[in-house]
């Protein structure tokens, strides 16, 4: 049962009789006349539990993206339903409006639209339903909360995105005519075509030149079918939030632009998130299908408050691959006491891999360095100094054991990450 | 990625999660009968504890100790009419025949003024008044006065009536002195200080009592020395006894100005019923859920940059000034390096070395301020540290000019 604001304006209303006649025994008259009209208007309502539901709703969504959820009331009763609707999303469904009044006709059905915008990535559920059956009179309602579950899944945004088709360009740049300069270790022999002007003269094929009179030279391509193993950190530190937007979210963005633009490339693409157990796997996945896949995976994926158990990343990249692969390991690389356990593992990996450690810095730490306004902020700025200091530490711990290091504010480690992976391809290194 | 659209049909039989009225009452049964369970064990409680509560002294219904329902019951056996009131309307109803009675009358509480003492004082032929304070006795018998507290025992040494058969009783807990003496006044059971327990003012047709030792007649006392006989003797006098024990009921109102009660109008009062009414109401309105709360996993939060500040406050706590100064300056120099091309292995003398002529300054001020100085205070630390800044900015205009 719930009261409307018709009821106590009616309640409030009792002061007109009251004034006029002066009587305090109308007091009573009105307390009686209320109570009986709000009883009557309870008992005209529709009953709740007569109502049948049906809900549709979004399969996925991704981030950022707006979609709706429809909610379907059959009244079969032979009253008109008076309700108000609220649809029970959880909040971070992000529903723009949860109290929505609807009037269905007897023995009619109506729908009612959500629009959700969903605010966090993972399952969004919706658990109830719950109806104010109001009657004729709008006075009293009955309250009833129906369970109509429902849930759907909220993909990572993928930003990064929009850098795709450049890099893209830059990845067919790479093919035939500027690869000629290239040779050596990991190009692969193309095709062969006249000279022109400007050509290395080292790349000149003799013997197809003896064969033809004119100049004829070798152009190549860059290899493909290499693997990409990406190894994304879902311990403790990413759930650290920079700039808005947690490490592991970062992590995700970088693995999806990585992984488009390797697929176009030709390359085969394994993906796995790891804190101590295998949180998401995607292998043997190719073209749409891959991303696709890896979205899916990646959805409802938090991190774990553990530390992420590093010894068992390389048998992890062994059963991913046994050829020589590039490991892109998304971890954070700030700390030389927490990065303790990775620079044990990583020898492990580069006798074997290339391998690269994408990890998100803070720009508030460079911030901090160049504030020096008061005593505090001078201490600030020293302690931020030493935790650029260590940052820079670990990074040249781990190309001293051979891998490489790529960390930049969360904006940018994408498309950091991306354009090591054309240098890598352009330098023949995969 | 396109969106797909999946139908989830409900089941016909729709789950309902708000309990039915019935089923709410059932639950609510339970706490109802819980509730009234304690409220009787209260009541039977309370009750029972206040046996334990001393009742008003002298009172003739009371069984406590310092009521007197033992001498009242006693004076009903031996055939008086005990008759008990509380108010001054009912004594006076009571007293059909004034000169054939005994009135006795206490107003320990102080619901009578000094006037309704003195109309009580001249009801009837002979009026024992308990225990009377100053005013009442300046009202009633302006002769006699109060003595101060009494104890012990007093020996009757008088000719009042009951003299003879009580010579010993219990004094106290008051005692009263004659201060104008006559021959109309007799006071007995006096002690050392000239403290009577009984006054007894002769007035012609009637006679006034004043009782002091009232001690002798409560239940605690009532078998000390003599004290029954005493009593009985005191009250047993005439056919009739109406024992008065003021109530609430005598205050009288001055009913001069009206309440303002009076004044409003009549319909202020139900119109303050229907504005609480509707507050109630009101606050039912507002009050109301909509429904049970939706669960909500939130996401742990960690801030990223947590160690630093810790690592910060540990400086400024430990007043480490050199040591926030040499991370400071190993930034500086560091980034100096870069600027100027030199490798990441270079030593802090390359570097003055090298920034030395493109700044202008000379060698020893610039080794001061990356190497040697030592800030002695947080002031000092303060400006070397924005010198460090000046530094680095300079380098990087004259290096790369915008």
């Amino acid at each position: 049962m719930a009261i409307s604001g018709w009821f106590v304006a009616l309640v409030a209303l009792g002061i007109v009789p009251i004034v006029i006649t002066g009587a305090p025994i109308v007091f009573v008259y009105w307390v009686f006349f209320v109570v009986l009209l709000g009883t009557l208007d309870l008992i005209l309502a529709v009953s709740v539990r007569a109502l049948r539901f049906e809900r549709t709703s979004p399969d996925r969504v991704r981030l950022g993206e707006t979609t709706s959820s429809a909610l379907r009331v059959t009244n079969p009763t032979r009253r008109r339903l008076r309700a108000i609707v609220r649809d029970g999303w959880q909040p971070s469904a992000g529903a723009h409006a949860n109290r929505v009044p609807l009037s269905v006709p007897a023995g009619e059905r109506r729908e009612l639209t959500t629009v959700l915008t969903p605010l966090r990535r993972g399952t969004r559920e919706a658990a109830h339903v719950t109806l104010r059956s109001y009657g004729p009179l709008r006075l009293i309602a009955r309250q009833t909360t129906v369970s109509v579950p429902s849930s759907f899944t909220v993909l990572p945004p993928f930003n990064s995105r929009k850098h795709l088709p450049s890099r893209l360009a830059r990845l067919r740049e790479l093919d035939g005519a500027t690869s000629v300069m290239i040779r050596g270790q990991g190009t692969e022999f193309d095709s062969l075509r006249d000279y022109v002007r400007g050509d290395d003269v080292r790349s000149i094929d003799w013997r197809a030149t003896a064969r033809r009179s004119e100049l004829v030279v070798r152009t190549w391509r860059p290899e493909r079918d290499r693997r990409v193993v990406i190894v994304v950190d879902s311990g403790r530190t990413s759930a650290a939030r920079i700039e808005d937007e947690p490490r592991i979210d970062t992590a995700f963005e970088s693995a999806l632009l990585l992984a488009a633009l390797a697929s176009s490339a030709g390359d085969h693409v394994d993906f796995m998130i790891y804190d101590r157990r295998v949180r998401a796997r995607v292998q043997g996945a190719t073209g749409p299908d891959l991303l696709s896949k890896m979205v899916n995976s990646m959805a409802p994926v938090q991190p774990e408050l553990i530390e992420m158990d590093w010894n068992a990343v390389p048998n992890l990249v062994r059963q991913a691959t046994t050829q020589r692969a590039l490991v892109v390991i998304a971890t954070t690389a700030e700390s030389p006491g927490a990065t303790h356990g990775l620079l044990a593992m990583l020898p492990q990996l580069t006798a074997k891999h290339t391998v690269v450690v994408a990890s998100v810095t803070d720009p508030s730490i460079v911030d901090a360095t160049l504030d020096r306004s008061s005593r505090d902020a001078v201490y600030l700025a020293g302690a931020a100094e030493r935790a650029l200091l260590d940052q820079s530490r670990v990074a040249n711990a781990i190309n001293q054991l051979g891998a490489s290091v790529v960390s930049r504010r969360p904006a940018d480690l994408p498309l950091a990450l991306a354009d090591h992976y054309i240098a890598l391809k352009a330098a023949g290194k995969l | 990625m396109s969106e797909t659209r999946t139908a989830q049909e409900a089941s016909s039989e729709v789950t309902v999660l708000t309990p039915r009225l019935g089923t709410t009452t059932r639950r609510a049964l339970f706490w109802v009968a819980a509730a009234i369970v304690l409220v009787v064990v209260a009541v039977v409680t309370l009750n029972l504890a206040g046996n334990a509560v001393e009742g008003p002294p002298l009172d003739p219904t009371s069984p406590y100790e310092a009521g007197s329902q033992a001498v009242a019951e006693v004076l009903r056996d031996q055939g008086v009419d005990v008759i008990v009131t509380t108010t001054l309307d009912e004594t006076r109803a009571a007293l059909v025949s004034p000169d054939d009675s005994t009135l006795i009358f206490t107003n320990f509480e102080g619901y009578l003024t000094e006037s309704q003492v003195a109309d009580a004082a001249g009801l009837a032929s002979t009026v024992i008044v308990a225990e009377p304070v100053l005013n009442e006795l300046l009202e009633i018998a302006p002769e006699v006065a109060q003595a101060g507290a009494s104890s012990d025992s007093v020996s009757a040494g008088c000719s009042a009536p009951s003299s003879s058969t009580a010579p010993q009783i219990t004094a106290g807990p008051s005692s009263y002195r004659v201060i104008e003496p006559s021959s109309a006044i007799t006071a007995c059971y006096g002690n050392d200080d000239d403290g009577y327990g009984l006054i007894v003012l002769d007035r012609g047709d009637s006679e006034l009592r004043i009782l002091g030792a009232t001690d002798a007649l409560s239940n605690g006392g009532i078998t000390a020395a003599d004290n029954a006989a005493f009593a009985l003797r005191l009250l047993g006098e005439n056919d009739t006894l109406v024992w008065y024990t003021p109530s609430f009921l005598d205050i009288q109102g001055d009913g001069g100005t009206a309440t303002l009660d009076e004044l409003a109008p009549g319909w202020v009062l139900p119109a303050t019923w229907l504005f609480v009414l509707t507050l109630l109401v009101g606050a039912l309105w507002r009050g109301r859920r909509f429904g049970p709360l939706v669960i909500e996993k939130l996401p742990v939060t960690v801030r990223s940059s947590e160690t630093m500040q810790g690592r910060a406050r540990l400086y400024a706590q430990s007043t480490a000034r050199l040591h926030t100064l040499d991370s400071l300056r190993i930034g500086t120099i560091g980034r100096i390096a870069g600027l100027c091309g030199l490798p990441s292995t270079a030593s802090v003398d390359d570097v003055i070395n090298r920034i030395s002529p493109l700044v202008g300054q000379p060698l020893a001020s610039l080794r001061h301020l990356l190497v040697d100085a030592e800030p002695a205070s947080d002031n000092e630390l303060i400006t070397l540290s924005d010198e460090l800044l000046a530094l680095e900015d300079r380098v990087r205009t004259i290096i790369r000019p915008a």
